[in-house]
């Protein structure tokens, strides 16, 4: 295999979320197998669907990020913010100009922040006087807000995008950026996806699921450092990325079971992975009664018929992050990456994901060879 | 390997591609009181709208943008069996209008319908995938950019590259907040300029690798040469000169061109009080240097509007409009140019007639988020 076309490697990584913050952290609370479900009522002012969730209920952006340039950020841009500055730093990338000139983002998302858009509207319908809406908030309602600002605070003046998908968010993502590195764009990219919960977020997926009491729900920010093969070799690297794959069909279950399998099955063709040799498959996972989840299951099975391959669903110990949900998905591929209980040495892992309109995901990992991860247990 | 563009097809406030163009040859301004939303509460009172009857008919961009991929598969004959075709849509309002409608007690809308790729697979069965990218009003620029790379990579033997967008009431009062009088139309880079006002629209190319089109002996209406991306890093909403320079730079080594092979300038445009002097000073300290007399400048949103996340392919469409035509429309809404654009070449007061081979399209947006592409003519 050429350097050329040699697969990208991800050099470090990210992540806020109810399991921890910072790859050690979540790593440690993945091989533990701990529960990130909280009490989330004291969150809001607003009724929430229900009153669990795997949040962060102490996050504050100011005692995180400090107070400068942080006054207008929403929670999905300090969450981002957040997430952004431990991949660079633990990807051993500089966080400032001139250095960033060909440092790109790229951000996976589903709705922006739901909560912000929402109550821009609102309070400019609402209000008695409108003007009192503050106009510096305003751009927390476009969509690329939490891409821009996370730019701004770092410097990263290579491309910038955002991308709207539901749960592959990620992993297009991924995508994304492996394909900006070959195109040139960028010298080393930093990817994936964020989610915020919100009294919004809560009352949308229940009536997207259609399940009242049985979904997690779930928020977190996760970005990965991923770099060419001959930068990447030169740092830590925690995974090879030896394929990302995204296909779209119809939205019924029967369709989904079809589109997710052939997803996989294309991204274990392009790996050059045979089914048999996968170590770990992370799904999202979800309430078993849920049709969804039941077709993602059924195209696993139809696909990897061994039984010695370990499962791990994120949904039931961090929630379904809706947008973040792949991004979790790969931050426990790399926590899992880290533990012995994996083959040693080159083990392989895949990660699959649903979107709600069809589409699904499948991504391919090899533990780099020389893993020197300071997060190893 | 070259992309080139195989079919074109669009949706503005004035109709299709070729009643659109018409409308900028002539000089028409489509801009007109807000036919929903309450402007007065909002701030904003005018609009490029789309007149199709019921502008809360839910999806109305998914449907302008379903519409406009019809009529380009059509057109470019556009045949998916054995052949692997990505999908890319460029915008910056989505279907937030549906969010926004959401109150109390009403059914939220549809997540099968948000990122659209419903909209797409229903004019395109078939298609490999969807991919939305949400990038401001730079959207379908970077669209355009990653599409020519799944060509280059051979991720895709074709490639769909689309926008859409229609007005949603919170970008609306972002801009009436802002703004210091609401402006009653776009005037680009005029000195009584007061604004920017959206747009409402859609547009679809199909980008096809130029040998397989040569192989084939179909015609192409044009080529993409190259595109430059940047972000600036610096303000979320006020542009940086620095950062749309290195897109501009980027665009131009990508297409390995020097700045005296650029004849055509279709400028970002916004009639915004910053925009406007910004554009100009990074396209003076890059044309005028090396070129004389410089390329022609002209911009559209005075004309349809600002299109958001179809701004840039509206601007791309035009350009292979003028390749075809020889005829360059004018800005609309240009009286008295700005001081900064002494010295460049806009296109004022009527069409110029010009054979026109290579054209730079500019598109910037929120966050820093800067697009620009070097086309040229194929025939």
């Amino acid at each position: 295999m050429s350097a050329v076309t040699a697969p990208p490697i991800i050099t470090g990584w990210g992540i806020v979320s109810a399991l921890g913050t910072g790859a050690a952290e979540f790593t440690e609370a993945v091989l533990r197998g701990a529960d990130g479900a909280v009490d989330a009522s004291g969150m809001f002012n607003e009724p929430l669907p229900r009153n669990t969730a795997c949040v962060l209920p102490d996050f504050d952006i100011r005692e995180r990020l400090g107070r400068k340039g942080t006054s207008t950020y929403d929670r999905l841009t300090g969450l981002t913010v957040h997430a952004c500055g431990l991949a660079l730093e633990d990807a051993g990338l500089p966080a400032r100009a001139p250095d960033t000139e060909e440092v790109g983002l790229v951000l996976g998302t589903n709705l922006g922040s739901a909560r912000s858009t929402w109550e821009f509207d609102r309070k400019t319908y609402l209000q008695d006087r409108p003007y009192l809406v503050n106009p510096a908030l305003f751009p927390n309602a476009a969509f690329n807000a939490a891409a821009g600002q996370t730019a701004i605070r770092y410097g990263l003046r290579g491309i910038n995008t955002t991308l709207a998908a539901g749960p592959p968010a990620a992993l297009a993502a991924l995508r994304y950026a492996r394909n900006a590195l070959r195109g040139g764009h960028a010298t080393a990219m930093i990817a994936g996806a964020a989610e915020e919960y919100s009294p919004q977020n809560a009352w949308l997926a229940r009536h997207w699921h259609g399940d009242r009491q049985a979904r997690l729900l779930g928020e977190a920010a996760t970005l990965f450092a991923l770099e060419p093969a001959p930068v990447g070799a030169a740092r830590r690297g925690r995974a090879e990325l030896l394929a990302v794959e995204l296909v779209t069909g119809e939205a019924d279950s029967e369709a989904v079971s079809a589109t997710v399998e052939d997803c996989v099955r294309r991204a274990l063709d392009l790996a050059q992975v045979a089914p048999e040799d996968v170590d770990l498959v992370v799904t999202c996972g979800g309430p078993a009664n849920c049709s969804r989840t039941r077709a993602e299951e059924q195209a696993l099975g139809r696909l990897l018929p061994q039984t010695d391959c370990r499962r791990h669903r994120v949904a039931d110990t961090a929630g379904d992050c809706l947008a973040a949900a792949a991004g979790v998905q790969l931050a426990t591929v790399l926590a899992w990456f880290c533990s012995p209980q994996l083959r040693p040495r080159r083990a392989v892992a895949l990660v699959t994901s649903l979107g709600w309109d069809g589409a699904a995901g499948a991504a391919v990992f090899r533990r780099c060879p020389d893993d020197r991860s300071d997060h190893r247990l | 390997m070259t992309a080139v563009i195989t079919g074109c097809e669009l949706l503005t406030c004035f109709g299709n591609r070729q009643q659109t163009f018409a409308a900028l040859l002539a000089g028409r301004c489509g801009a007109a009181p807000l036919r929903h939303l309450d402007g007065t509460r909002l701030g904003v009172t005018h609009g490029y709208q789309i007149a199709d009857g019921n502008e809360e008919l839910p999806l109305r961009p998914s449907r302008w943008l379903a519409r406009c991929v019809t009529d380009v598969v059509r057109a470019a004959r556009l045949d998916v069996s054995g052949r692997r075709i990505s999908a890319l849509v460029g915008t910056g309002l989505r279907e937030i209008r549906g969010l926004e409608r959401w109150g109390p007690g009403d059914l939220p809308p549809d997540p099968a319908g948000l990122h659209f790729a419903e909209a797409v697979r229903s004019a395109l069965p078939g298609v490999a995938e969807v991919v939305t990218l949400a990038n401001a009003c730079a959207a379908s620029g970077h669209a355009l950019a990653l599409a020519c790379d799944l060509l280059a990579i051979g991720e895709a033997d074709a490639v769909l590259v689309a926008g859409c967008d229609g007005l949603a009431a919170s970008m609306l009062a972002l801009m009436g907040r802002t703004a210091a009088a609401p402006a009653e139309r776009v005037s680009p880079f005029d000195r009584d300029r007061k604004g920017v006002l959206l747009g409402e629209g859609a547009v679809a190319l199909v980008l096809e690798p130029e040998e397989a089109v040569v192989a084939e002996g179909r015609t192409a209406l044009g080529r993409v040469l190259g595109v430059g991306l940047s972000c600036d890093a610096h303000h979320m909403t006020a542009p940086d000169p620095v950062g749309i320079t290195r897109a501009v730079r980027d665009a131009h080594r990508r297409a390995g061109i020097t700045p005296g092979d650029v004849e055509l300038v279709i400028a970002h445009g916004t009639g915004t009080a910053l925009n406007d002097p910004n554009e100009a000073t990074v396209l003076r300290e890059v044309f005028t240097p090396h070129a004389s007399p410089g390329p022609l400048v002209t911009a559209i949103k005075g004309a349809i509007g600002h299109t958001s996340g179809s701004a840039v392919l509206h601007s791309v469409a035009v350009a292979l409009d003028i390749f075809r035509t020889g005829r360059v429309p004018p800005i609309t809404g240009l009286h008295r140019p700005i001081d900064e654009l002494r010295g460049l070449r806009p296109v004022v007061g009527g069409t110029v007639t010009a054979a026109m081979r290579r054209a730079q399209v500019h598109g910037f947006g929120f966050g820093g988020v800067n697009s620009v592409g070097v086309l040229e003519a194929t025939s």
